[in-house]
Order: C-alpha cells, then sequence, then structure tokens
C-alpha cells in the first residue's frame, strides 16, 4: 500500500488538443479510499488512466509515496484496476482471467492457482472458476473483475465506474461489497463515478471535478453541507441545491433578494459587502418546509408540477417576482397536501441557505458565519 | 426472413366485446396467418434480385455443370451421349490432371499461410494508427493492389521476374544472390506466380484482418498490459484468439481463392500465345487445365467433370476447416 500525490497534473491531447486535466493537485493518503466525483468528461477518468500509466502526463507529477512514476510503465506500478465494462477475457474461464496476471509476472502454476483459490474464496467465486464470463451475472462478472485487480497483491486499486453496468439492486449490493472490502484490505482506492450515491456512501474523500479541474476536495458530508462553489452545489444531491441569482438590497434590517425574499440582516452580517451586487442563493431542497419558525426565510410561489416519490412529494414552484424560469424544487413530506396551480409558501433557516459570487463562483460564506471551509481544496 | 412492423395494429382493436371467444379466437388466428404470410412475401421480394442474379449465372451453370460432366458432349459436335462416368474415369486415367492436382495443392498450401500470416502481422503493424490520417494513407496503400486489373498487373510481374533485365533478379544481385529463371524456370515459375498473388490479395485480406481487430476491446489488452503480459503473450494469449473468427474467415477465403486462381497464371505463364501452365506443365493448376480442356481442347464435357472434382475439393476441405474451427474458435 502506499500514498499517491499528483502535482500540477496535466493531459492535452495534442498541441491544439483539449486538455482534458488542467493542472490538478491532490494527495491520497495510504490507505484512503478517495473518489473522483464528476460530470461526463471533466477528466476523471483520464485522471485514474493516467495514474494507472495507461496514459501518459502531459505535464505534472504521479508520485507513488515519494517515488515519481512518470516515466514507470502500467504494469510495473503495481496497481489493480477494474473497468466499467469488466473487460474480463471472455475465451477464458473465471480461474484463468484470474491467474493471468499472476503467470504474466512469472508465478508458477502452483502458486498462480493457490493465490487464485485464495482471492475466489475471499470473494465467494469459489463455485464459479470454471466457467467463461458469459455464463456468468452481471455482478459475478463485476466480482471477478474485482478479484481479478485484487488478485496481484495491488497497492493501488484503481476503479473506473466499476457499477455504472449493473441494475439499482445488484449496484447497491456491490456498493456494499466494495466498503467491505476496502474496510477489510485497507488498499488505498481510488474510484472513479459520477453517481454521487456511491461516492456519499464509500468515499473517506470525494474530490468533485469539472472541466478538467477539481472543484473540492472534502468529506462526503462537508461537500454537502458547505459546497465550495454553485457548481458543486448543484452537482451535490439529488435535485441538486436551488440556486437563484438576483441581486441584494439592503432595506430596513432586512437583505431583500429580488423582489420577493427578505433575510433579517442580523443573522448574515457579512453580505453586508455584497449590497447592490448580484449574488446566488442557494438552498437544499430537503431543507425547505411548509410549516415556518418565526424569522424562516420565505419563498412564496405557484406550483408547477408535484412527483410523488414514495417517500416524498417532489413539488417544483415557480416563485413569485422571480425574474428567471427556473423552477424551485421543495422536497415535502408525502402527505402534504399540495396540487399543480396552488399557491405555496416555502420556509427555511437562515442557517440553511448558502451564498456564492455569481457564475458558478466560490462560496461567500455560510449562513451560519462560519468564516473558514472545512474543504481543504477551493478554486478561485 | 421475419420482418417486424411497428404499427402492426394489435387484434385486440378489432375483436369486439360480444364476440364469441372461439370466433374471437378464429379471427386472431387469421390475422395472425394473414401477418406471417405478409412478412415472408416482403421478406422473399426483398431477396429476389439478389436471388435471381444468384440462380440464373450461379445455380443453374452449376447444375447444367454436373449433367453434361455424364455426356460426351463438345460445342461443335452436334450429338450429345450419356456416357455414365466415363469422363470422371478418363480424367483420373490422366497423368496431366494428377499434376494439376499437385500443383494446385502446393500453391495452395504455400498460399493460405502466407497470406493469412503475413496480411496478419501487417494488420497488426497498422492496427495502431486506425484513426490517424498517415495510417489511412497505408490501408489505401496495402489495397490498392488488390483493386488494380489481375491481367494488367500481372504484365508487369512478367516484366519484373525477367530473367534478363527484371527487377527480381536485380534485387538478388544487390544480395549477392544467384540469379533465377523466374518464369522460364519449372521450379521458380509456380513461386513467382505466388508472389505475384499475394500482392494482389493480400489488401483484401489485411482489411479483413484490420477489422477483426478492431474487434479486440481496448480495454482488454489494457488489462493485459497492467496484468504485466508482454508483447507477444497479449497476442498469443489474448488477441489471437480473439480474432479466430476472422481468421478462420480468411483461411476460408484464401482456400476458395487460391483453389480458383487463375487469371495470373494464364497471363503471367504465357496463356496469351496458348501456351499457360509452362513451363512443362509447372504451373498447369486445376483451373488452368479446365480452362484449356474446354476453350483450347473444346472438350466441354471433360472439363465439366474436373470442374466438379474441383468442386468437391473445395468443399470437402471447407468442411475440414469448419469442423477444425469449431473445436478452436472461439466466437463470443
Amino acid at each position: 500500500m502506499t500514498s499517491i500525490t499528483l502535482e500540477s497534473l496535466t493531459k492535452s491531447y495534442g498541441k491544439a488538443g483539449p486538455t482534458v486535466v488542467d493542472g490538478i493537485d491532490l494527495e491520497v493518503e495510504d490507505g484512503e479510499f478517495v473518489v473522483l466525483l464528476g460530470p461526463s468528461g471533466c477528466g476523471k477518468t483520464t485522471t485514474l488512466r493516467m495514474i494507472a500509466g495507461l496514459e501518459k502526463a502531459t505535464t505534472g507529477l504521479i508520485k507513488f509515496g515519494d517515488r515519481i512514476m512518470n516515466e514507470v510503465s502500467g504494469d510495473r506500478r503495481n496497481v489493480g484496476m477494474v473497468f466499467q465494462n469488466y473487460a474480463l477475457y471472455p475465451h477464458m474461464s473465471v480461474a484463468d482471467n484470474l491467474s493471468f496476471g499472476l503467470r504474466s509476472r512469472g508465478s508458477t502454476k502452483e502458486e498462480a492457482s493457490a493465490r487464485v483459490d485464495e482471492v475466489l474464496e475471499l470473494l465467494e467465486l469459489s463455485a464459479l472458476k470454471r466457467r467463461k464470463p458469459k455464463e456468468l451475472s452481471g455482478g459475478q462478472r463485476q466480482r471477478v473483475a474485482l478479484g481479478r485487480a485484487l488478485v496481484g497483491r495491488p497497492s493501488v486499486f484503481l476503479m473506473d465506474e466499476p457499477l455504472s453496468n449493473l441494475d439499482a439492486n445488484l449496484r447497491e449490493h456491490m456498493r456494499i461489497e466494495i466498503g467491505k472490502l476496502h474496510n477489510t484490505l485497507g488498499i488505498t482506492t481510488i474510484y472513479v463515478t459520477h453517481d454521487q450515491g456511491e461516492a456519499m456512501t464509500l468515499a473517506d474523500r470525494i474530490v468533485v471535478m469539472n472541466n478538467g479541474k477539481i472543484r473540492q476536495v472534502a468529506k462526503p458530508r462537508d461537500i454537502y453541507n458547505s459546497p465550495a462553489d454553485s457548481f458543486v452545489a448543484k452537482f451535490i444531491g439529488s435535485p441538486g441545491m436551488n440556486l437563484i441569482d438576483a441581486e441584494l438590497r439592503k432595506v430596513d434590517n432586512f437583505f431583500r433578494f429580488g423582489s420577493g425574499i427578505s433575510i433579517p440582516s442580523s443573522s448574515v452580517r457579512f453580505l453586508d459587502h455584497y449590497v447592490n451586487e448580484r449574488v446566488t442563493l442557494g438552498i437544499r431542497p430537503e431543507l425547505l418546509t411548509v410549516i415556518g419558525s418565526e424569522g424562516a426565510v420565505r419563498f412564496s410561489g405557484k406550483i408547477s408540477l408535484v412527483e410523488q416519490m414514495g417517500s416524498q412529494l417532489q413539488t417544483y414552484v415557480r416563485l413569485d417576482g422571480s425574474d428567471h424560469h427556473q423552477n424551485f424544487i421543495a422536497k415535502l413530506p408525502p402527505d402534504t397536501p399540495v396540487n399543480i396551480g396552488d399557491q405555496i409558501t416555502l420556509y427555511a433557516s437562515t442557517s440553511d441557505l448558502r451564498f456564492f459570487e455569481v457564475e458558478g463562483g466560490p462560496l461567500i460564506s455560510s449562513a451560519a458565519g462560519e468564516k473558514d471551509s472545512p474543504s481543504e481544496y477551493l478554486v478561485g | 426472413m421475419a420482418l417486424k412492423f411497428s404499427n402492426q395494429p394489435t387484434l385486440a382493436n378489432e375483436i369486439e366485446p360480444g364476440m364469441e371467444l372461439e370466433a374471437a379466437r378464429k379471427l386472431s388466428r387469421q390475422r395472425d396467418f394473414y401477418f406471417r404470410v405478409k412478412e415472408k412475401l416482403i421478406g422473399y421480394g426483398l431477396i429476389l434480385p439478389a436471388g435471381a442474379v444468384f440462380l440464373v449465372f450461379f445455380y443453374i451453370p452449376a447444375a447444367y455443370l454436373l449433367v453434361i460432366s455424364f455426356f460426351h458432349w463438345g460445342i461443335l459436335s452436334p450429338t450429345t451421349n450419356f456416357v455414365g462416368l466415363k469422363n470422371f474415369r478418363t480424367l483420373f486415367h490422366q497423368p496431366l490432371f494428377w499434376r494439376s492436382l499437385l500443383n494446385s495443392a502446393y500453391y495452395t498450401l504455400v498460399m493460405i499461410p502466407a497470406t493469412t500470416l503475413l496480411a496478419l502481422a501487417i494488420a497488426m503493424l497498422l492496427r495502431d494508427g486506425m484513426t490517424s490520417r498517415r495510417g489511412g494513407i497505408w490501408r489505401a496503400a496495402v489495397f490498392l493492389p488488390h483493386v488494380t486489373p489481375v491481367v494488367a498487373t500481372s504484365i508487369i510481374w512478367v516484366w519484373v521476374f525477367n530473367p534478363h533485365f527484371g527487377f527480381a533478379n536485380y534485387i538478388l544481385n544487390l544480395l549477392h544472390l544467384p540469379a533465377l529463371g523466374w518464369l522460364e524456370s519449372t521450379t521458380w515459375a509456380l513461386p513467382a506466380v505466388m508472389i505475384d498473388s499475394l500482392w494482389h490479395s493480400l489488401g483484401l485480406y489485411v482489411i479483413i484482418f484490420l477489422a477483426g481487430l478492431s474487434r479486440v476491446p481496448r480495454e482488454l489488452l489494457e488489462v493485459a498490459t497492467l496484468d504485466g503480459a508482454k508483447k507477444y503473450r497479449i497476442f498469443r494469449r489474448i488477441i489471437w484468439p480473439l480474432i479466430s473468427p476472422t481468421t478462420f474467415f480468411v483461411v476460408i477465403l484464401s482456400t476458395v481463392n487460391t483453389w480458383q486462381a487463375f487469371s495470373q497464371i494464364y497471363t503471367m505463364t504465357g496463356g496469351a500465345h496458348g501456351g499457360a501452365g509452362g513451363p512443362a506443365f509447372s504451373t498447369t493448376t486445376d483451373a488452368v487445365l479446365i480452362y484449356q480442356t474446354a476453350f483450347t481442347y473444346l472438350h466441354f464435357s471433360l472439363a465439366a467433370a474436373m470442374s466438379f472434382v474441383l468442386f468437391f475439393i473445395i468443399l470437402t476441405l471447407t468442411m475440414v476447416q469448419k469442423w477444425i474451427s469449431d473445436r478452436i474458435v472461439f466466437y463470443r
């Protein structure tokens, strides 16, 4: 096992080609489980492939421990990698898939067989060792892929969206399996996904990426509570944080946000610097209620759509006086009596509000007055 | 051939609420029958043009060929007599027929592995540049000979193999090797034809192999690399098994093409002057002998019997290859 350090890592394709990874810095501790999370095309898979040695970095450094790995070929980095589509050798049995790497590295048949049996037992695949991949279910194939990555005792475990080909139930099951496996083996793991559920449940830390850059590195809870910028705020959560761009004015003891939202100025004094400027207000849909306490911020509007989700009602509201056409979403209890076309007032505590500079800008500060963001890495 | 129509009406709409159950079932069966007939008619209608061409230019002549092989029939003869298996007996007693079979077997046994291995090697070299502009130029360069007319290029090869001022002997001279008689030598005439055939046909097989190689998932090669496998092991254990259906197809195709090779042999060995297959029958293959028997000696029924034997040989070889392939080819 080893720590991994990325320093100003960049990947560009050709002189005029796109820069898909743009000078990222990251430190992954020994035994840590780090998830690279971001939308498609954000550079997370390319980053993983550079760590694996399957892509050459254009500039920057990749270190395993203190050793610079840029010029070390993939087969000498001692990494185990799991691919999105399993990448099992279709013409080989499960046992042969696992032993191929060991035999390639010079293990004897007996050594390879013993090690393969050990890993198959760990993954409860012993009964399937003679089967070909096409005779396995999706979950079993994924376990074989995990086994193949583990069998060589890698010091780094890399996973590229390993669960994306599985159905929802199996994905959840395999997610738990991967979590358990990491707890058992403690191998330094970098896991790429665009599924925030996987990221939140598996990661020690999440790295949110967009357009080839790291937007935030933090623990799952901190990413959710204190997003570094409005991109992270919108990307994390399902649905993401409600974001409203409007001009901030001060009227008496209130900040007036746009034409309809008033916030007591005593609780958000840090906004004084932004009076008469446009800022982005954010509030998570699950923190909105239909019953408000004194001092709560009100959001009034007309209901445009109600989605029954079983455990909640996802309610889409067009805010009054809103100068934009964006829907404001609230997750309400499932028995809330709301209908399309109803006028509704939603309430949020000022401590749950987040403010960002406009156009994807960074977090101004939380309404709770936490001046220091818990995030280790903020862009901009 | 079954076609599915997304706008096919549902029968449930036509079954009225008051209708007896049996009547409804009958109506449903009738409608099913009509739809099946309609689908079949459309299917057969679509393959009819190609089928007609195949029937007129392939199946009918082939059947006619089999029929006339049992007759004594010449193009100038006013009568046609049924002779049973006499043509086949005559054939098997002719030393030249056996010589032609040996020549064809020699030609095929050299050409199949040479074509397959060389085409695969070139395809492997071109594989990495599949998407680049330079790769496209190389692919075109390799494929170009295949689209040139065989007769025209074979005439050029006759010049290349000219023993006195040909390019082939010039190269041998540069390598300090003795000059060869090439097309004038009973030993080297068929190898010279093979070189021409190889040059002409290779492009097609390279393209087929490139298509097969492009279907090997990149991730498998990457996993194998991370697994520590060296290039030869990756080829032997991953690529080779995964392209085995392509290899099998190339082997079948080259078997058929080499057993039937005619134009290049005819052109290069003096067919224009009536002496194809020389010198001393060293390049007389089955196809050449069939042509000469039919169109030089005008013995059509004997040529038909030869063609039938050739067909049987190719069929047998193909069946054997299929039998082998069922045991070693991996189909995903």
